[in-house]
């Protein structure tokens, strides 16, 4: 009894316990083994803020038809604005028609923006609106002319500091109306009071045609209300331009079944959806009755069941920014072109904006940044090399190279090769590497910071503690060999089957070094295209004083000195090798170009 | 049978303990293959001694940003292109996430890395005039590993796969490298 007692006793004992310890080892498991995170689920909050996407203009065949049928199928339109006779010229527009920015809101109704060439003598931009509605499609162009201010200090689409004028046309090309800004704040307005009859109808029975203003023609009795049209752009800021009736607000559109054209006040203004907005001012007259009330610029708030039309239009920057750019540097229609034809051409049009702004300037045709530090005479050696063929021209390497590397007729222009690479060159006071020692350059590979799809940039900064010191030999020297460190980071990324690459990835399996280090990328150098950098020294400096074998010597440069293949050289090469760095300058206290130099100093 | 039950019960207690203990501080023999193989043979290399925590490359780790986004060639075994959902599909990429967010710092074992790494105490990163690369603690999963280096001058993702008894290098991608001269 006893024994069954203890035996009963022991074994719940026993089960307890190893209840317990089950119990522990699954806590301690699953602290081990962490789940996955529960995916948030989030819902369409219907706050009527549209969306904004790029679409192909062959995926909105309805938009285009109406755009070609406006433009009696040319995609061209004149804008009238010499009827303002305020010395603004008569500009030429001409539809850009590879995409348009679409904006959605909830009742699915879409507006369309396009970009516009315009051929004007003033710096201004165009936009094409065309609106997707209940009732059917109608545009209107909106044109910017910045101020000169503005457009310098232009970093990104900001109507709260907008200075300049901005017009309206409707899609014959007939003036509207304007406003004017300064700093943000509204100075002057301009209307037409008449309404222009659109030849999309001829507005006889429900407008008032070719009336005066707001007696004459009947307004009609639609009922809707006046919602001004909206441009928008992502910043929660609306360009309204309508009239403070739907009536007479939509500028002169086509609705059916008949149009109308009955207004006489058009409302051109910027907004600030969020609520205070310094830049407004009450539009005129505002005496109209809206059915649910107007806001506080007169225009009728909407019907909130109204879906007949999608208030917000979008705005595209790009096109302020290519006029922002147009300041800085006069682009050819080529280069406007160019810029145009891929977004990242833009990116990096971007990136030159960023560059003229601080001082700096870019080379479009190859792709290269220049910033402000640099200066003069290391971009004069910079620009030198870059715009001559001869700069790395591969194919001008001597034959056991070319046949070596398969190179021939390959001319390194790095940037211009590839859409995801920039270029770009800076000066930085000094350069210390990992042993505190002072070196002449750098040259980093790094994803460009938020672009997407992903971009790359090489940036090489040039240390002024080097240039200082140094020839304008040493300093072109310098450039070549940096730039021969991008394009084997270039070539091993995108060719990684191609000779170059295949030679450097033997190089790495014998010597054990990482690709993307500094030891594998000089050793490639020193090994194999020495005669390469010197070659290229050569053909820029063109200098018949200068024997070839100098060119050689200084080709031998930097970490190149560290290298395996340099203790290789025999002692006389090597000797020669240092005499001809230490004459043409290195960085460093006191590593001044000396008498025996054969460059000119740089500074 | 008093005493049975007892070691019954404490070796239930302490063998998870114990298991998930070794877990936290060591690493199994097939990382250090795997940090073996990226290192190589032939350079020296410093190395610290600890495994790093850092836990910011996760966000790198996903199919666009990893084999688009960074620089390096494409993942390929002896010049073969692999298909890169093929190679790491979606739940071994949120795998390798997971991992890196709960990865730990770990001591390594001078006696199980090749000759030519000489671990360094941390004490000494940083200092100028030393060229020390850090690594995470490798990640594997199933015939795949993961391991990120890095260093003042770069920053390399390799992947790892594992083919016939051995680890192969089959991508080497970089967020950043820098060349001094």
């Amino acid at each position: 009894m006893n024994y069954l007692k203890f035996r009963g006793r022991s074994y719940s004992r026993f089960l307890l316990q190893t209840l317990l310890c089950s119990f522990l080892f699954l806590l301690l498991y699953s602290c081990n083994d962490h789940d996955e995170y529960a995916p948030l689920v989030t819902e369409h909050d219907h706050s009527g803020k549209s969306k904004s996407q790029y679409v192909s203009t062959e995926s909105i065949p309805d938009i285009m038809d109406f755009i070609s049928e406006a433009s009696s199928g040319t995609g061209k339109f004149l804008l009238r604005s010499e009827d303002l006779a305020k010395n603004l010229s008569l500009d030429s527009v001409e539809i850009i028609a590879d995409e348009a920015l679409q904006v959605t809101n909830d009742y699915d109704l879409s507006n369309y923006t396009f970009k516009t060439k315009v051929v004007s003598e003033d710096k201004s931009v165009v936009q094409l609106v065309v609106k997707s509605t209940s009732w059917g499609e109608y545009g209107f162009f909106i044109q910017f002319k910045p101020s000169t201010d503005y457009l310098r200090n232009f970093t990104e689409l900001d109507f709260f500091t907008y200075d300049g004028v901005v017009l309206i046309y409707d899609l014959n090309g007939e003036y509207i109306g304007s406003k004017t800004y300064s700093n943000g704040t509204p100075t002057s307005y301009d209307v037409v009071e008449e309404c222009v009859v659109s030849d999309q109808g001829d507005g006889s029975d429900t407008g008032g045609g070719t009336g005066d203003g707001a007696d004459t023609g009947d307004t009609g009795d639609t009922g809707t209300t006046g919602d001004p049209g909206g441009i928008t752009d992502n910043s929660n800021i609306t360009i309204s331009v309508g009239c403070c009736n739907r009536n007479e607000c939509d500028i002169h559109a086509p609705r059916e079944p008949e149009p109308f054209c009955t207004g006489s006040t058009v409302i051109i203004d910027v907004t600030n959806k969020s609520g205070n907005n310094p830049l407004t001012e009450s539009c005129v007259p505002c005496d109209v009755d809206c059915v649910n009330g107007h806001d506080d610029f007169c225009a009728c708030l909407p019907d909130p069941d109204d879906t007949n039309e999608n208030p917000d239009t979008g705005l595209i920057p790009e096109l302020m920014f290519m006029l922002a750019l147009d300041e800085f540097v006069e682009l050819t229609e080529e280069q406007k072109d160019w810029i145009w034809a891929h977004p990242d051409h833009r990116d990096f049009a971007y990136d030159a904006l960023d560059a003229f702004r601080s001082g700096g300037s870019a080379d479009f045709e190859h792709r290269i940044i220049y910033e402000a530090s640099l200066e003069d005479c290391v971009k004069d050696i910079l620009t030198s090399l870059v715009a001559s063929d001869m700069f790395i021209n591969l194919s001008d390497m001597p034959q056991e190279v070319l046949e070596e590397l398969n190179l021939s007729g390959v001319i390194l222009d790095l940037a211009n090769n590839l859409d995801r690479f920039n270029l770009s060159f800076e000066q930085v006071p000094s350069i210390v590497n990992d042993s505190g020692q002072p070196v002449n350059a750098r040259t980093t590979s790094s994803r460009i910071p938020g672009s997407s799809p992903p971009r790359f940039n090489w940036n090489i900064a040039i240390s002024s503690e080097f240039v200082n010191n140094a020839t304008d030999l040493a300093i072109g020297r310098t450039i070549i060999h940096e730039m021969l460190h991008a394009y084997i980071s270039y070539n091993y990324q995108f060719d990684n089957f191609g000779s170059l690459s295949s030679t450097y990835k033997e190089l790495l399996s014998r010597s054990g070094y990482s690709p993307h280090s500094d030891p594998g990328q000089h050793l490639l150098m020193a090994e194999i295209l020495v005669d390469a950098m010197a070659g290229s020294l050569d053909l820029w400096y063109s200098n018949d004083d200068i024997p070839n074998e100098y060119y050689t010597y200084l080709s031998w440069s930097g970490a190149m000195i560290n290298t395996e293949a340099f203790e290789l050289l025999p002692e006389d090469d090597q000797n020669n090798i240092i005499d001809a760095n230490i004459a043409e300058g290195q960085a460093g206290d006191g590593n001044g170009a000396t008498s025996d130099a054969k460059g000119q100093p740089c500074n | 049978m008093k005493s049975t039950h007892r070691i019954f019960v404490w070796s239930v207690i302490l063998w998870p303990t114990i298991f998930l203990a070794q877990n936290f501080t060591e690493m199994d023999s097939n990382k250090y293959e795997v940090i073996n193989k990226v290192f190589g043979e032939k350079v020296e290399v410093d190395l610290m001694e600890v495994t790093s925590f850092n836990k910011t490359w996760y966000l790198l780790m996903n199919t666009d940003d990893f084999f688009d986004g960074l620089m390096g060639p494409p993942c390929n075994i002896n010049g073969q292109y692999l298909d890169q959902d093929r190679l790491i599909d979606g739940d071994k990429m949120k795998t390798i996430r997971k991992q890196i967010l709960n990865s730990v710092s770990l001591q390594l074992d001078s006696s199980k890395v090749n000759a030519n790494i000489r671990l360094i105490s941390s004490k000494e990163y940083g200092r100028p005039g030393r060229q020390i690369e850090v690594i995470n603690t490798p990640i594997i999963i199933d015939d795949l590993a993961v391991l990120r280096r890095y260093s003042k001058t770069s920053e390399t993702i390799y992947i790892l796969k594992y083919i016939d008894s051995n680890w192969v290098v089959v991508c080497d991608k970089n967020t950043f490298a820098i060349n001094e001269d």
